[in-house]
């Protein structure tokens, strides 16, 4: 008698943790599925004359790439729309605006490794530039560590 | 019918369910994780620090194929061990249907 008893009972436990996981994976996948097409990364203490890792954009269609530099005393922001042709010739376009101090228009096209693309900080010494025909990369070209973030969305 | 071929077809059944269920758990656990803050999906610091090129759209793509895939297969072996054991996720709530309202006397 005791086994008829004890047996449904389990039963309703795996079927309660059978339910949790279920709901657990249908929840992780809903918010994968619904979040944009949006990408950040950080580069934190980012040394001297350092690069960092490259990115490489979805091609054929318009990337808002936009960074900001939180290093105390030389805080910046930049931002550019940017398209990588994908196909020969290859070379990333972009315009958009650099960061303070002086922002102003920037804009121009390459394949050519270490072409500026965009300051981010307020020095204009950190960058975000051209590392191959096909990604992009962040430079610290000042003479301190520099932390920041980058996002792109497409 | 034969009550044994129906036994086996049971057993073969539920085995298929719980791999099935078990398949959605292990590509969830395989599944590239990126966290998700403020609306966008955050590479980890680990994979920016080296000289690596990352694809943010063929990372963001394999998480979201592979975790639709892992939702497919979990949900639908859950509803299938549901429907093979219904008549044991049943028999409690029937049982209990059965009994007095006001228990022994």
């Amino acid at each position: 008698m005791m086994t008829n008893q004890k047996t449904p009972r389990a039963a309703v436990l795996v079927a309660a943790v059978i339910t949790v996981l279920t709901f657990g994976t249908v929840a992780n996948a809903v918010q994968t599925i619904t979040t944009a097409n949006a990408a950040t990364f950080s580069y934190i203490n980012l040394l001297p004359g350092a690069i960092s890792a490259a990115f490489t954009p979805v091609f054929g269609r318009p990337v808002s790439v936009m960074g900001v530099n939180t290093t105390i005393g030389d805080r910046g922001v930049g931002q550019v729309t940017l398209l990588r042709s994908g196909i020969a010739p290859t070379f990333i376009e972009w315009t958009g605006l650099e960061s303070p101090a002086a922002a102003a228009i920037t804009s121009g096209f390459s394949g050519v490794a270490g072409t500026h693309i965009v300051y981010i900080n307020f020095a204009h010494t950190v960058d975000i530039e051209v590392n191959t025909p096909d990604s992009i990369r962040v430079r610290n070209g000042s003479g301190i560590l520099q932390s920041g973030n980058v996002t792109l969305i497409w | 019918m034969n009550p044994r071929k129906s036994n086996r077809r049971e057993q073969w059944q539920g085995l298929f369910f719980w791999s099935l269920f078990a398949a959605g758990l292990l590509v969830q656990l395989l599944a590239p994780r990126l966290e998700i803050s403020n609306g966008a999906f955050v590479i980890p610091p680990a994979l920016v620090a080296g000289g690596n090129n990352i694809r943010p759209d063929e990372i963001i793509a394999k998480q979201r194929r592979m975790q639709l895939i892992s939702a497919v297969l979990t949900v639908s072996g859950a509803l299938g061990l549901a429907y093979r054991y219904r008549e044991i996720l049943t028999r409690k709530a029937s049982r209990r249907s059965d009994e007095p309202a006001g228990g022994p006397a």
